[in-house]
């Protein structure tokens, strides 16, 4: 069978500089699928390229055996591809309630319905209050999102990622800037969507990745340098020497 | 179209070009360094042709009158900055268009109440008021000449200032990317204050300049303003090369537009010339600020 | 809450009663700030709702104002007809206008807007049959289904009110539904929209255009009640008139734009009985209040936060 996601030879330059050379990735449905690498490694370049913000120079992208290279990001939002941002892009002047409706109602049908009050809708409230509840934000529904923690902010992304129905969710550093409730909070909540979708995980922690991928892809300086379970990625001589063994180095240095 | 008539018509353009060009410079740099949508642009352009005007009156002289006014236009914008404009730079471009619309009401009250609601005409100095002959039959005013002679000054000293000096440097690094010359350190106020203070010298030099062509009265720089806006637009913001050569192009468009289109058509000549730039590329000819 | 109520209910009694009290200077000079205010909500429709700054809304007004002339010559003069017409010919002038100016976004969407205003009244200045720059004079207010109503000021007062009215209430329909949730998104973050699946420009432009009709409408009713067109209607300082209304009244909100223009004509009307000079207070007023007071006076409103996507 073929993976639900995979590109093909991903190639992004920025002037002399090479972002992603010739990547080769795929993501099976119900995994996750942990994306490491020092800064600069071209990570990020690469979510950005499957999401459709950046447009590769060469190479393709392959969707459910689709090619979506030359989609629009909000035509691979429609397929189920779904981004979360590095930094929380939640909409900061509405309600938490609001913005999940807003994730929600995107994979439903058209926005024109000038009449009926949206935000009474019974049924899209329901929903939305569903997503909510996964994620633990039912009691901040009325809160307005711009007055939420940074944990929470992220937190209320990951429900707008999953009330659009996500074939694919595409994930930058979920943990980044969270304390140690907050991460352990987060890794609970994505072990606890494992398993629906295929999930893209661009991470620095290393604990995080142990607890969570099936599978890990190590990227030095925009090419793949390794990818396998975590046990083989742990044992692998060349990724301790690039990466891991810098890690380490600075961990004992830094204890 | 004859040769004659042509050439007189080309001639025309270039100078209106090079008028709009001193207007759109300025606004392009203030633009683009700042990030400031200033109408109050337009307000500096009339103040400068009233300060020529009156000291016409006063010394006699026209050549006296620009020399003087052109400082009394920048310690006026200097002014304008320091009380009200600074404070804008931080906010969104709603906020700016607003106030400097109030400064835009308050200036022309002012000019009323100072000057009364009636147009003054700037006599030309004998030695700039005949026409020379550029080749035979076709015959040019000569005052339409130097404009078109300071315009190009303007622009090559703007062009060796900008590509040639640290100030233009900074300036050039300004307009296409704030941070950075935030994080080098440099005295950024100083430079706003440089950048305010070349612009309202430009805007008042081309109101001056237009005195004796076009009549000084209450509102003469909104309608040049907004042509500097679609010159902008062609050109692309922050950029001084664009804001030259779109600025050339709106003047000859709009030239020959009123000879050539009827009545009704001639003057949207340059907005259907806009609209078409911004299907074909909706940042301008030559944008400056990348992102 | 209760200081609302009873604000709310002084100001409704005032302006219902108003001709049956008030001369008709007065009853007049209110018919022109309710049509202004309806031009003002058409503003904030696209600015605050829809998050884009357009510094051309005179150019929907004064073409509500000019098809209304246009088909006066004609000898079409029915209320019935004439009105949707002008908010057709509105709409159909923004469809282009709106879809090349979205094509960009910040300030080359406000110099751009500005521009193609400033085109459509150098187009209407060239109008030989409409008395070019000078304008011209209509013969009468439009009949409404064959009958000469509107010539009486109150009856135009109460049409010009019903519309408002009207308005108001359509715009706190528009903005609460499906398609205001999705608008206020993409005003506050159009990138995330996107990636959250949503095609942002046909929203956009639909906005544009909802907004011109109204505008146009109010053109319309403009021309009806000073029976006068001219290019002056189409002059950017019209278009600026009307952000001064929008932001001294609160943008964002729906009653903010209305408070806003009654509150700036009757000021224009207090302060020109005093100097002939009274811009020169009011400049530096809406600097002050650009600088200092950005909820605008709906933001002074007791006991109620200002937000942008709740209408009130």
């Amino acid at each position: 069978m073929s993976p639900l996601l995979e590109t093909h030879q991903l190639v992004k330059r920025f002037g002399a500089m090479t972002a992603t050379a010739s990547v080769d990735l795929t993501l099976e449905w119900g995994e996750i699928h942990a994306i490491i690498g020092p800064n600069g490694a071209g990570k990020t370049t690469l979510m950005g390229q499957i999401a459709g913000e950046l447009k590769p120079d060469e190479g393709t992208i392959f969707f459910e055996n689709q090619d979506i290279t030359s989609l629009q990001p909000h035509g691979r939002s429609r397929r189920g591809i779904a981004r979360m941002f590095q930094v929380a892009h939640v909409f900061p002047a509405s309600t938490v309630l609001e913005n999940v409706m807003l994730a929600h109602l995107s994979q439903r049908g058209h926005g024109f319905r000038f009449w009926k009050n949206a935000r009474s809708d019974r049924e899209s409230r329901l929903a939305a209050m569903n997503f909510l509840e996964q994620v633990g934000l039912e009691n901040r529904g009325e809160a307005l999102a711009g007055t939420l923690s940074h944990g929470e902010q992220r937190q209320l992304e990951v429900a707008m990622v999953l009330a659009g129905n996500p074939k694919v969710l595409l994930m930058d550093e979920p943990t980044a800037g969270m304390g140690p409730e907050e991460t352990a909070r987060m890794i609970v909540l994505l072990s606890r969507i494992k398993g629906r979708q295929g999930l893209l995980l661009v991470e620095h922690d290393m604990e995080t990745v142990y607890q969570l991928a099936d599978r890990v892809t190590v990227m030095v300086y925009g090419r793949i340098l390794a990818s396998g379970t975590v046990e083989e990625i742990r044992r692998d001589e060349s990724v301790r020497k690039a990466y891991l063994g810098d890690e380490k180095e600075e961990k004992e240095a830094n204890a | 179209m004859d040769p004659i008539l042509f050439f007189t018509q080309a001639l025309n353009g270039l100078q209106f070009g090079v008028m709009l060009f001193l207007m759109a410079t300025g606004l392009t740099l203030i633009f683009g360094v700042m990030n400031l949508i200033n109408l109050a642009h337009g307000s500096l352009y009339m103040m400068g042709a009233y300060f020529a005007a009156t000291l016409q009156q006063k010394t006699g002289s026209f050549i006296w009158a620009i020399i003087l006014s052109i400082p009394l236009t920048v310690l006026l914008g200097m002014i304008v900055e320091m009380l009200a404009l600074r404070r804008l730079y931080n906010r969104d471009h709603l906020d700016q268009v607003l106030a400097t619309y109030g400064l835009i009401l308050f200036f022309n009250e002012l000019v009323r109440m100072v000057w009364g609601p009636q147009s003054y005409f700037m006599a030309l100095p004998q030695f700039l008021s005949h026409h020379v002959q550029i080749f035979s039959g076709l015959t040019y005013p000569v005052y339409r000449l130097v404009i078109i002679g300071v315009g190009l000054g303007v622009g090559a000293g703007l062009y060796g200032l900008i590509h040639h000096t640290r100030l233009g440097m900074l300036i050039r690094a300004g307009a296409s990317n704030r941070e950075m010359v935030n994080a080098l350190g440099v005295n950024i106020r100083f430079l706003y204050t440089v950048v305010f203070g070349l612009g309202a010298a430009l805007a008042g030099l081309a109101g001056m300049l237009a005195g004796p062509i076009l009549s000084v009265e209450v509102g003469m720089g909104e309608p040049i303003l907004i042509l500097a806006f679609v010159v902008i637009v062609i050109g692309g913001i922050g950029s001084i090369q664009g804001a030259f050569f779109a600025a050339v192009l709106v003047g000859v468009a709009d030239t020959f537009g009123r000879v050539l289109l009827p009545p009704g058509m001639a003057s949207m000549g340059i907005y259907v010339l806009m609209a078409a730039v911004l299907c074909w590329r909706p940042e301008g000819l030559f944008p400056a600020q990348r992102t | 809450m209760t200081f609302r109520r009873i604000f709310c209910f002084v100001f409704i009694v005032f302006f219902a009663t108003l001709p049956l009290w008030s001369d008709v200077f007065h009853t007049r000079l209110f018919t022109r700030i309710l049509i202004f205010a309806l031009l003002a909500l058409s503003l904030d429709l696209v600015v605050g709702y829809g998050g884009m700054v357009s510094f051309g809304h005179a150019a929907f007004f004064g073409t509500g104002a000019y098809m209304t002339g246009l088909m006066s010559l004609h000898g079409i003069t029915d209320a019935l007809v004439v009105w949707p017409a002008a908010a057709g010919a509105a709409m159909l002038i923004a469809l282009p206008i709106g879809a090349l100016s979205l094509r960009t976004r910040g300030a080359y969407f406000i110099m751009i807007t500005l521009a193609f205003a400033q085109m459509i009244y150098y187009f209407a200045s060239g109008l030989e049959t409409f008395g070019g720059s000078d304008g011209m004079r209509l013969l009468a207010r439009n009949t409404l289904a064959g009958k000469e109503f509107l010539r009486h000021h109150e009856f135009f007062y109460y049409v010009a009110a019903g519309f408002l009215a009207g308005a108001f209430l359509l715009c706190r329909r528009l903005t609460g539904s499906r398609f205001g949730l999705i608008l206020g998104g993409i005003r506050q973050n159009e990138k995330r929209m996107q990636s959250l699946g949503y095609a942002t420009f046909p929203y956009k432009l639909t906005c544009f255009v909802i907004s011109a009709a109204l505008a146009g409408l109010s053109g319309a009713l403009m021309a009806n009640e000073t029976l006068y067109i001219s290019p002056s209607l189409l002059h950017w300082t019209q278009s600026g008139h009307a952000l001064v209304m929008v932001i001294l009244g609160g943008m964002g909100t729906l009653a903010g734009p209305v408070l806003g223009a009654i509150v700036l004509l009757l000021m224009e009307e207090i302060l020109s009985a005093f100097t002939q000079h009274w811009m020169i207070v009011l400049g530096p007023l809406l600097i002050l209040v650009v600088l200092y007071a950005r909820g605008g006076l709906y933001g002074l409103w007791p006991q109620k936060k200002v937000s942008h996507v709740t209408p009130p």
